[in-house]
């Protein structure tokens, strides 16, 4: 307590809110982060299933986007979240193809390693 | 309420409750009348045939304008049908698969199919991405078939990277497209970027990330890492199903796209012309000259197909009617030529049991017959007359320099010849080399399913090499009915 201000109050939403204004570019900003963090996880890792994860990071990074452009153009149109279940749920079914396969990898080679999959080149 | 005109999507639901009625007979069945799926399966993809012609000169929308039907569409449709008809004879005699789990692997191709037709006629970026994956998730899964083999496996796993990715990118593009012009359908894209102040540089930019999920199912060059692998590891059937029907579903959704946003492409920017050119020259120049160095014929048809769908961009590339007329075409004659190729492969691979060039020596001492519809077909792919694949080059070509592309043409004809190159090491082993160690092995018996694919494409690839003029007629009739 200092003097009669509690400092708590700059956890208050509505202070917060003046202080930053949120605008959906911000929005933008974020997924555009979170979109290249997951790009660069494909690129630089090497077990099978961290790359899914990246791949599911990039995935939440469009969702991003559409729900912040979808709430900025206000409730005229439900495009933008029917697009993000419809990700949603088929992203589901793709980990679950990928992990099928990753798993029939794992009994043949004992690894999940993907520089180890180089039977075929060039 | 959603308005759903279901004699609009009555292909694709013949193709789904079929599908499904196949499992459900296999596994009612207890496996037991396995010969009885084929014939089936063939007749219920020929039925939706059927009804996707009887559907030919609407042009209509439907689902909130999410399904868009044209003639362009349906005779794409019905390439991918005969594509499956014909995989589906060719499954007949091929031996690895074997017994084991046929009704779900005739189920999934079915289902395969009608996804390839949803994204056919996709006219929205949620139809399209969810028709995109439908796809991919099915060809990982038959990629990855024959789980005791570590090809197929390794390969699957490689389809499945690349897709996973390239359709998370593809994704990105659309949600920018999304958030410059707050709708999902392509034809609302057109008119919000038209009327809006938007910045060109944006706009090529999301344009650019959406072509990369359909340059990955094209396998055009910046994405064509997959094809080789894939190829070679996936079962052979499978491997010309994703070649022919894939790709044609993947170039028929780039044409639809590219000729609707070309007025705001025009606008925005004309660079998007000079990316599509890289493109198209990187996959012919690629395709051709890293084709020569393969040894074996699945990778060799690879690069081959990646540098088929390079001459294929050149036809989007130049658009309006001539280059639509080049495209069409280019698709029927590529069903003919390389579903004969890969037909005669899985022969080859089925008697001698072996994809590597090794295996061809003097095959027209072994099997005269198939030596020369191998040589035919080769010769359709390298653009050599009196075969279809010679009128498919010359309709590009004539359609590039006619609209002023000559660089392209220029490309396009140099890499045709080098890729002669690549298809003559083929007649070579064929007809030159002598080895006696390999007249000594059996050459076994082929079932007539087979026979009957390669037939067909023999006179697909020869009566339309000699007389091109039904499908120029039916490509421009597609134009005339083109929807959007």
């Amino acid at each position: 307590m200092i003097g009669s201000i509690n400092i708590l109050d700059i956890l208050k939403p509505e202070l917060i809110c003046a202080i930053v204004r949120v605008t959906p570019t911000h929005y933008l900003y974020v997924a555009g982060i979170v979109f290249c963090i997951g790009l660069m996880g494909v690129m630089i890792r090497r077990n099978a299933i961290a790359i899914l994860m990246s791949i599911e990071l990039m995935l939440n990074a469009v969702n991003i986007v559409l729900i912040a452009g979808g709430r900025a153009y206000g409730p005229k149109t439900y495009d933008a979240s029917s697009f993000v279940i419809f990700i949603i749920a088929v992203a589901a079914a793709e980990a679950i193809v990928g992990l099928a396969l990753i798993l029939a990898a794992y009994r043949h080679m004992k690894d999940i390693n993907i520089d180890d999959m180089s039977i075929m080149k060039w | 309420m959603v308005d759903i005109d279901f004699s609009l999507l009555l292909p694709e639901l013949i193709l789904i409750g079929g599908a499904f009625f196949i499992i459900a007979l296999d596994l009612i069945f207890r496996r037991r009348v396995t010969w009885l799926l084929l014939p089936v399966s063939v007749l219920i993809v020929a039925f939706a045939m059927y009804v996707a012609i009887d559907l030919a000169g609407t042009v209509a929308s439907t689902v909130m304008n999410t399904f868009v039907v044209d003639t362009f569409s349906i005779v794409m449709k019905v390439i991918i049908m005969l594509a499956t008809i014909f995989i589906l004879m060719l499954t007949d005699g091929y031996k690895p698969l074997g017994n084991a789990h046929q009704g779900e692997f005739v189920g999934l191709i079915l289902l395969a199919s009608s996804a390839m037709c949803f994204m056919v006629s996709a006219g929205d970026m949620v139809m399209l991405y969810v028709a995109i994956e439908f796809t991919s998730i099915i060809s990982y899964i038959l990629v990855g078939y024959l789980r005791r083999n570590p090809l197929s496996i390794e390969a699957g796993i490689k389809y499945f990277l690349f897709g996973a990715v390239s359709s998370a990118i593809m994704l990105f593009g659309m949600s920018l497209l999304y958030v410059l012009t707050a709708t999902t359908n392509l034809g609302g894209i057109v008119e919000g970027i038209m009327h809006g102040a938007v910045n060109p540089k944006i706009v090529l930019v999301s344009v650019s990330l959406f072509m990369v999920g359909l340059a990955f199912k094209m396998g055009a060059v910046p994405m064509h890492l997959w094809v080789p692998d894939v190829y070679q590891g996936a079962p052979t059937p499978i491997t010309a199903y994703i070649s022919v029907a894939s790709k044609t579903a993947g170039v028929a959704a780039f044409l639809r796209i590219a000729f609707w946003f070309a007025p705001m492409l025009d606008v925005a920017s004309g660079e998007w012309v000079n990316i599509l050119s890289f493109v198209s020259m990187a996959s012919m120049v690629l395709g051709t000259v890293i084709g020569i160095l393969q040894n074996n014929l699945k990778r060799l048809l690879a690069y081959s197909a990646i540098s088929h769908i390079g001459f294929i961009i050149i036809g989007v590339i130049v658009g309006q009617e001539v280059g639509m007329i080049a495209v069409v075409y280019y698709m029927v004659a590529y069903l003919f030529m390389t579903m004969g190729a890969f037909a005669i492969v899985i022969m080859v691979a089925d008697a001698t049991g072996g994809y590597e060039l090794n295996d061809y020596v003097m095959l027209s001492k072994r099997k005269p017959s198939l030596a020369l519809l191998m040589t035919i077909f080769l010769i359709s792919l390298a653009g050599i007359p009196p075969t279809v694949g010679f009128f498919a080059k010359f309709y590009v070509f004539a359609a590039a320099i006619k609209q002023g592309y000559i660089m392209l043409a220029i490309v396009g004809v140099l890499a045709s010849v080098v890729g002669l190159f690549m298809y003559a090491r083929v007649l070579k082993a064929m007809y030159l080399d002598k080895n006696d160690e390999i007249m000594k092995k059996p050459f076994g018996a082929i079932p007539p399913p087979s026979w009957a694919v390669v037939g067909l494409c023999l006179l697909g690839t020869l009566i339309f090499g000699v007389y091109p003029k039904p499908i120029v007629e039916i490509a421009r009739y597609c134009c005339n009915l083109f929807g959007g």
